[in-house]
């Protein structure tokens, strides 16, 4: 078990060779113990052998990529905690690493302090994760003990009911013997019923059931583990599997014992894409600075040589850079502060016209159609104004780009047209923006609406889509896209009218 | 005089982002030389064996194919391998395999600072 191992030893995998000793070099300085390992395979083979503690791994790697190496270990040994090292901007790769519970992220080129201080939240990671097994394992003396003096009067069953945990026992079927009353609330009552059927509304068990580790190891074992409710609430769980092993030495059944974390993970999930974001948009900043600096070389070159053209053109890219800076500000302003919403009753034809009044001067500078379809009766409905009118804005600037872009790359496609609609559908409000512009494939419309994935390179924030979700969401309403490549993008958001 | 030797020297720009791209080749066409550019490391090698310049500005950060990636390529070719490079990036640290980069710039940078560290390696 990780509980054993030496917090100074790590596994390094990466599939270069100079990146692997110079990381290795200042690994050592640090005072480690290295061990390398060229791919997934080779590292899961050393590991095997000899498991470690802490692994830091490159994620793009033939034969086994880091991903799937992380969600080996985390497999093989849930204790060991992996960091994981990649290029700049592979924000999608870094959420999925977070998924998988990776413990830190640290991008290319290595910076010993950027190093030095992900391993020392690994190692505080892993020291309070020992505590907590340990506490754990007092806890499970302790119910050991109880569990013996009370066993001849059946008395468990009241001890189990007043712990503010969910407990419950399998047998080796993993089906369900008993639970206690917090289980119950959380879950209903199923005796006999295959716990994963319960916990998860899945047939198979678990992918890191403690349970079924406990029935074979015959020892105690935890996991991180995410349960839905009766309720459809996905909450995560820290658990521990402790068998109860007869006489003759085989395992009856296993008790659980999980406590809710998902506050603590929320938490964590929020610090990490703060953490993320920072490190995004810093390095995304200094780009704008730059081009900045660039206008105001040319412009004032340009004034140098009485040259009016490039004076325009220096005057462009500063103008380019203020606006992507203030899109930039504005974006990180929205996500970082935690606001109230204010909801007030709202009339949508005129809510609609405030929306069009903003956009429709872009639209008129792209050169592009705008088709309106308002409704012929008045639709009231309640939301928070400010924050729904620029997640509505922020939707029609991407169809601007989608538009652009589209006529950029086909110049037989011209005619460019986006058709605001606003209608009511039963119980509910639909505001739908859709263009004949670009188009997304099915991978990036899977993609929209994750933190930093922007669709447009460079241009985006990856910020704009995944605060419109925020805000509709916030609202009890729903946001969908369908979109084809090169036929168009359509953007639906429903808020419902009660 | 060397067969061949070019009157006017000429620098490579490569960079994703054109604002920049257009920034540096105005800064460096104010001071007399010649430019050509590209967007990432696989077109700066295309752009590379056409125009052979006398030195390189890189970007780091580039999709396709990025600077490290360049770099390495460019070492390995023995008619290019001491084109003098100038790393010009938004990333603070050194990258580890760009050791023979002749300096390292920050972005935002300052031009004169630039146009210096030119000078005095091509001339």
């Amino acid at each position: 078990m990780a509980q054993d191992l030496d917090i100074n030893e790590i596994l390094l995998v990466d599939d270069e060779e100079d990146i692997r000793d110079v990381l290795a070099i200042a690994l050592t300085d640090l005072g480690y113990r290295v061990t390398m390992a060229e791919n997934g395979l080779e590292a899961i083979k050393a590991f095997e052998t000899h498991p470690f503690s802490m692994v830091l791994t490159d994620i793009k790697m033939p034969v086994m990529d880091g991903i799937e190496l992380l969600k080996k270990i985390k497999h093989l040994s849930p204790g060991t905690e992996i960091i994981m090292i990649t290029g700049h901007g592979d924000m999608d790769l870094a959420i999925e690493s977070f998924r998988n519970q990776a413990v830190e992220f640290i991008t290319k080129p290595v910076d010993v302090n950027t190093l030095e201080t992900a391993i020392n939240r690994a190692k505080e990671k892993i020291g309070l994760k020992r505590k907590l097994a340990d506490y754990t394992q007092n806890l499970e003396r302790l119910v050991q003990k109880k569990t013996d003096e009370l066993k001849s009067v059946r008395e468990i069953s009241a001890i189990m009911d007043t712990l503010p945990m969910v407990i419950f026992c399998v047998n080796p079927k993993l089906r369900l013997t008993s639970c206690n009353t917090f289980f119950k609330e959380q879950f209903g009552d199923h005796p006999g019923v295959f716990c994963h059927r319960i916990c998860k509304g899945k047939e198979i068990p678990c992918e890191a059931c403690p349970a079924l580790k406990s029935f074979i190891s015959k020892q105690s074992e935890q996991a991180e583990i995410t349960y839905t409710t009766r309720d459809h609430r996905e909450i995560s769980f820290l658990a521990w599997a402790s068998p109860v092993v007869e006489p003759d030495d085989t395992v009856s059944e296993v008790m659980v014992m999980a406590i809710d974390v998902s506050r603590v993970v929320d938490i964590e999930d929020h610090l990490k894409s703060l953490g993320l974001m920072i490190g995004s948009v810093s390095h995304g900043i200094k780009g704008l600075l730059t081009g900045l600096d660039g206008g105001l070389y040319v412009l004032d070159s340009a004034l140098k040589k009485q040259d009016q053209d490039q004076a325009q053109e220096g005057l462009e890219m500063m103008k380019l850079m203020t606006s992507k800076i203030r899109k930039m500000i504005l974006d990180i302003l929205f996500y970082t502060k935690k606001r109230e919403f204010i909801k007030e009753n709202l009339a949508a034809t005129q809510f609609a016209k405030e929306i069009i009044r903003t956009v429709k001067p872009k639209i008129q500078a792209a050169n592009l159609t705008l088709t309106l379809n308002l409704p012929q009766e008045e639709i009231k409905f309640t939301a928070d104004p400010d924050p729904l009118n620029s997640a509505i804005i922020n939707i029609f600037d991407n169809a601007i780009d989608a538009c652009v872009e589209n006529r950029e790359r086909f110049p037989s496609k011209q005619d460019q047209i986006i058709t605001f609609t606003v209608r009511r559908i039963n119980h509910e409000i639909e505001f739908a923006i859709s263009d004949t512009g670009i188009g997304m494939t099915a991978q990036e419309t899977k993609q929209a609406f994750t933190l930093f994935h922007s669709g447009k390179g460079k241009k985006g924030t990856g910020l704009g889509l995944f605060i419109a979700d925020k805000v509709i969401a916030q609202h009890q309403g729903t946001i969908d896209v369908t979109s084809e490549p090169n036929k168009g993008t359509r953007f639906s958001i429903c808020l419902p009218l009660v | 005089m060397e067969n061949g030797e070019k009157m006017t020297k000429k620098i490579l720009v490569v960079d994703d982002d054109p604002v920049i791209v257009k920034y540096l080749i105005n800064i460096f066409n104010d001071n007399g030389y010649e430019t050509c550019f590209a967007n990432d490391g696989a077109e700066a090698f295309e752009v590379l064996k056409k125009e052979k310049p006398d030195l390189i500005t890189l970007d780091l950060e580039m999709p396709k194919e990025w600077g490290p990636r360049f770099f390495r390529r460019l070492s390995k070719q023995p008619e290019f391998k001491d084109t003098p490079v100038i790393v010009i990036s938004g990333l603070a640290s050194r990258h580890l395999s760009i050791d023979k980069a002749i300096t390292w710039l920050t972005k935002p940078f300052d031009p004169e600072q630039l146009i210096g560290i030119v000078k005095n390696t091509i001339g």
